[in-house]
């Protein structure tokens, strides 16, 4: 309890409540501030900084030739400096937050093309059935520090509704690619800024009601089917709870977090195509700009970023071929393939200066994150998913090194990565894949 | 793409008719392309299958956004602002069909949201004084009158379950609507609550196909009886829910008979909803719904539009309701027609006058390259590049979709690139036949492209051109080991193929039953095939048959252990 809500004699959470009968008596609080302890690195009852865990995804893999950098000054165990030059040059200016990780492999089977590489990447396994054996590592990640309004949230550039995000086999969390629609889900209706009032309405309570009962009609339809449906049945019922707390959300008091704000414009309604092109860079901003703000009123912690699909075929730039022919068809050295990439990893380093820009404490929101940037496969051309690409952002509140270059000399399971990133963001996980590509061990060259 | 893909869930073996012979696509190199054409096994007139019937699991089926808003709009009035598609829940194709994603899919916590936003909409407006007269028959007594609300919420949610409610159910929608009505002082006001509770209950947002013992001392023998099966028919015939003539029929127990089925079913193929019926099944099969996210470079194309793909589908659903409902056709006509319903932006590519109001019917030339299903945007421009056209993938989409072949994917770790357009090789096809050079790529490459090729008269969006970087365009091909000269011949041949009604009529089934078709159906399949046949290719007999089956109607026990996958 601050000083300030002391004098007043009531907690926060009676202040917002205590308007609610009589009418729309406004108390604003004063400098967020006085929810941090003194040195500035904590909020709200002395808990530190929440870290995040979110993934950047873009399509059709990249040139693995023009991917990794080349080996700097040696900075530990096959650790590196590096320079942010060829594919990854755009991280240039954030390129101090950023770990490149190469030659590690996924080590599951590679039998289907632009979609093993995430299978075995995100789940650990091949794909069985067409689609993954178990949740998704974000979903692993939110299931432990998910306490969120939102427990996850999935976004998208390219409009699809599609991700690699998934509670369990066949259960995708479809992005949302439309940037109104983004707006209004976090900052519409019922949202509200740190010691913002509130009027909450009564409706909120009646709506918790019904998902009850919706939720009785659920447990009571699943002892009726199979144990297939009852597993299909669980997850929707995992997401009616997730509604339902989401509610209990909007009754409480926002979390008291500096940076927060509601965004100063409301999205468009759409970004129709230009020329039959994609506003892809307008778009990736809005999203971008609208999921730092949600995690910097942690409205969530965990995120998965679409930025675009497997097998895209977009026209992107002013190229007037689709990019997923251009991975196929165009010969070496394949110079529209590299711009499309090059293009790609530009907006992730937006998404990463922009949580770079966002301080909190002592360090900046970035601080307390981890993102990893990866896609598909490693060489488009020919769905490769040895020598895996990825880049890490954020130091994950202290857990991991930033700015090397770990080159596995042995291609390393790529699972140790992931296992890393779990245990980094906050997630207890003893392992992390199956049968080839199962790990025990992250990959403590990249941690501190 | 999708990562939920045919090739990788297909049992090996499990084309719908006779033992599937592998046939080694063309190639006899150990790399030969694993692609298998459905081998054809003509059903005897008069004989019936001595195959053993084993019926399916049943199971529950989440309604597709189609079949939420057309359940939405039957029972709450045409006048009701209904939510926009993509405001719902996404339908996820499982295997290629969304009907196949309906079995084993669930709602994803944005779902939920969006299916809770979706329900309050509905049910304010359903409460609107101008409107709620519709559904409130009685005067309510007070803001929490407990008989009006329930006589409301047990008739309403009838028709939103497909069955009667249980007392429980009744009883919960009731308590919501009064304590809200309390709350906010107002009857109607709380009854919405009500009406909300219904449309996000999982007995509304999934059909419950569960069956019931046709012994009671014999669990293991299911069968779909009365509100069960009429949901099941009317989603199927009509993509909508069932009317109130057939939910009669189903109390009066007139669909526990062959008899009362067939009837049930001929009246509801004779109504103009099965339109919509063939409207879904067609959107499935052909993957129309790509039309609508196409993308076609604007720089290149004159007539590239973004509403030329919508304008597509809507045009390849009409010829398919034409040959059907009106012109009551032979279902082969569809590869062979002049017939199709253009507006002015299909008029302009297809260089025909437009008909004077939209998708009017109108007859191709005679004379013309363009005839039937594969001269139509729908099928030749969701099966190419941006701007180059693809005979792999048009290769392919016959291949699979129309004749039933199994198409393997590309493998890992080969080089795919193609030559630049040279001097030599200006064409798109004389570069890819440098594929078929190398000995990895040639075998799945022929099995495609030598199809494909068939319609390179058309270039990306669908537009007939006779020049490709100036070199003239070469149409022939061969399918099946025999050689055709054009886009024509290649019609031809597939209608003639005895795998393209088979291949439909398989496809039918899937989008019946919301799954592939398990070993212990297939004599049940190889009888409703041959009835297809004798019938002369009636599209609404296959329909009729397939509902009939014991296939559609019958059901086993799910299986009570968990489907894991240990990989």
């Amino acid at each position: 309890m601050t000083s300030f809500a002391k004098r007043l004699g009531i907690s926060r959470r009676t202040m917002l409540r205590g308007v609610l009968a009589g009418g729309t008596v406004a108390i604003g609080l004063p400098a967020l501030d006085l929810f941090l302890n003194e040195s500035g690195t904590a909020y709200a009852g002395g808990m530190g900084f929440p870290t995040r865990f979110g993934i950047f995804f873009f399509g059709n893999g990249v040139i693995p030739r023009l991917w990794n950098p080349a080996l700097g000054e040696s900075v530990g165990t096959d650790t590196y400096r590096w320079e942010a030059t060829g594919l990854l040059e755009p991280l240039a200016e954030v390129k101090s937050h950023c770990t490149v990780v190469s030659g590690t492999k996924v080590l599951t089977t590679n039998t289907n093309p632009h979609g093993s590489g995430p299978a075995g990447l995100f789940a650990g396994a091949d794909l069985v059935d067409g689609t993954f054996v178990g949740p998704s590592v974000d979903q692993r990640v939110a299931d432990e520090i998910g306490a969120t309004r939102f427990r996850s949230l999935q976004v998208g550039v390219q409009p699809s509704d599609f991700c690699h995000s998934m509670t369990g086999p066949a259960m995708v969390n479809p992005p949302v690619t439309n940037p109104f629609t983004l707006y209004e889900r976090i900052f519409g209706e019922g949202f509200r800024l740190p010691g913002e009032m509130g009027m909450v309405d009564p409706r909120i309570g009646l709506r918790r009601s019904v998902l009850d009962a919706v939720s009785e009609q659920t447990q009571r339809l699943r002892s009726r089917v199979g144990a297939a449906d009852r597993a299909r049945l669980d997850q929707h019922f995992e997401g009616i709870r997730e509604l339902e707390g989401q509610l209990a959300r909007l009754e409480e008091d926002p979390p008291m977090l500096d940076a927060c704000g509601r965004p100063e414009t409301v999205p468009e309604m759409d970004y129709p195509d230009l020329d039959g092109r994609p506003q892809l860079e307008l778009k990736n901003r809005v999203i971008c700009d609208l999921l730092v703000m949600a995690l910097a009123c942690d409205q969530t912690r965990v995120f998965y970023d679409a930025f675009s699909q497997p097998v895209n075929n977009m026209l992107f730039l002013d190229l007037a071929t689709g990019h997923h022919q251009l991975t196929h068809d165009e010969p070496d050295p394949q110079p529209l393939h590299e711009r499309v990439v090059r293009f790609s990893i530009a907006q992730f380093a937006y998404l990463v200066s922009r949580m770079a820009a966002v301080p909190e404490g002592d360090g900046s929101l970035l601080d307390h994150s981890a993102v990893l940037c990866t896609t598909d496969c490693s060489f488009g051309r020919t769905h490769a998913i040895d020598d895996y690409p990825m880049v890490i952002a954020g130091g994950a509140s202290g857990a991991l090194r930033q700015d090397i270059h770990y080159r596995s000399p042995s291609n390393e399971n790529a699972s140790k990565v992931m296992l890393t990133l779990m245990r980094a963001v906050g997630a207890r996980a003893a392992e992390y894949g199956f049968g080839e590509a199962h790990t025990m061990d992250g990959l403590g060259a990249i941690e501190t | 793409m999708r990562m939920i893909d045919a090739r990788h869930r297909a049992p090996a073996k499990s084309s719908f008719l006779g033992a599937s012979l592998v046939i080694a696509a063309l190639a006899s190199s150990a790399t030969a392309c694993l692609g298998e054409e459905g081998t054809f096994v003509p059903p005897q007139p008069g004989h019936v299958s001595r195959l053993p019937f084993e019926a399916a699991p049943s199971g529950l089926r989440r309604l597709t956004r189609a079949q939420y808003l057309s359940s939405v709009r039957a029972i709450f009035g045409d006048d009701v602002v209904l939510p926009a598609p993509t405001a719902l829940e996404p339908d996820n194709p499982v295997d290629g069909l969304v009907a196949q994603g309906t079995t084993v899919t669930t709602i994803s916590p944005l779902g939920v949201e969006r299916y809770e936003a979706a329900a309050y909409d509905i049910a304010e407006q359903a409460m609107d004084p101008a409107r709620r007269d519709r559904f409130v028959s009685c005067v309510p007594t007070g803001v929490d009158d407990d008989l009006c609300a329930s006589s409301t919420l047990a008739a309403l949610g009838r028709s939103l379950y497909r069955r009667e409610l249980t007392e429980i159910e009744l009883g919960e929608a009731t308590a919501v609507a009064t304590h809200a009505g309390q709350t906010l002082g107002d009857f109607y006001d709380g009854l919405e609550f009500g009406i909300a509770l219904l449309l996000q209950s999982p007995s509304f947002l999934f059909r419950e196909e569960l069956g019931t013992p046709m012994d009671p001392g014999d669990p293991s023998h299911l069968r779909y009886e009365g509100h069960e099966l009429a949901a099941r028919m009317a989603y199927f015939l009509w993509n909508a829910p069932p009317d109130e003539a057939l939910l009669a029929a189903a109390e009066a127990g007139t669909l526990d008979g062959d008899e009362g089925v067939r009837a049930e079913a001929a009246r509801m193929l004779a109504d103009p909803r099965a339109r919509d019926g063939v409207r879904a099944f067609v959107d499935d099969w052909l993957n129309l719904r790509e039309l609508d996210r196409m993308v076609k470079d604007p720089m290149v194309f004159v007539h590239a539009s973004p509403d030329v793909g919508p304008a597509a589908r809507e045009e390849t659903v009409r010829s398919f309701q034409n040959i059907v409902f009106d012109e009551e056709q032979d279902i082969r006509e569809i590869m062979t027609t002049r017939v199709t319903f253009v507006n002015r932006r299909l008029a302009a590519i297809y260089e025909v006058r437009a008909p004077r109001e939209d998708f009017g019917r109108i007859e191709l030339p005679e004379d013309g390259p363009r005839m039937g299903l594969l001269g139509q945007v729908g099928v030749l421009a969701p099966n190419a590049h941006p701007t180059a056209t693809s005979p792999t993938r048009r290769g392919a989409f016959i291949r699979e979709r129309l004749l039933c072949d199994r198409v393997p994917a590309p493998p890992a770790n080969v080089n795919t690139a193609i030559p630049e357009p040279s001097p030599d090789a200006r064409t798109l096809r004389e570069r890819l036949l440098a594929h078929q050079e190398v000995e990895v790529c040639a075998a799945c490459h022929v099995f495609l492209d030598d199809v494909g090729f068939g319609l390179e008269r058309f270039d990306s969006l669908g537009h007939a051109r006779l020049t490709e970087n100036g070199a003239t365009i070469d149409e022939r091909g061969a399918i099946d080991g025999v050689a055709f000269a054009d886009a024509r011949e290649l019609a031809e041949h597939v209608r003639a193929s005895p795998r393209f009604p088979q291949c439909l009529a398989t496809h039918a089934y899937r989008v019946a039953v919301g799954r592939r078709e398990t070993e212990g159906e297939r004599g049940e399949l190889r009888r409703i095939y041959a009835r297809f046949a004798n019938d002369g290719y009636l599209f609404r007999e296959l329909m009729l048959e397939i509902v009939a089956s014991r296939a559609f109607r019958e059901a086993s026990p799910p299986s009570e252990e968990t489907d894991e996958v240990m990989p």
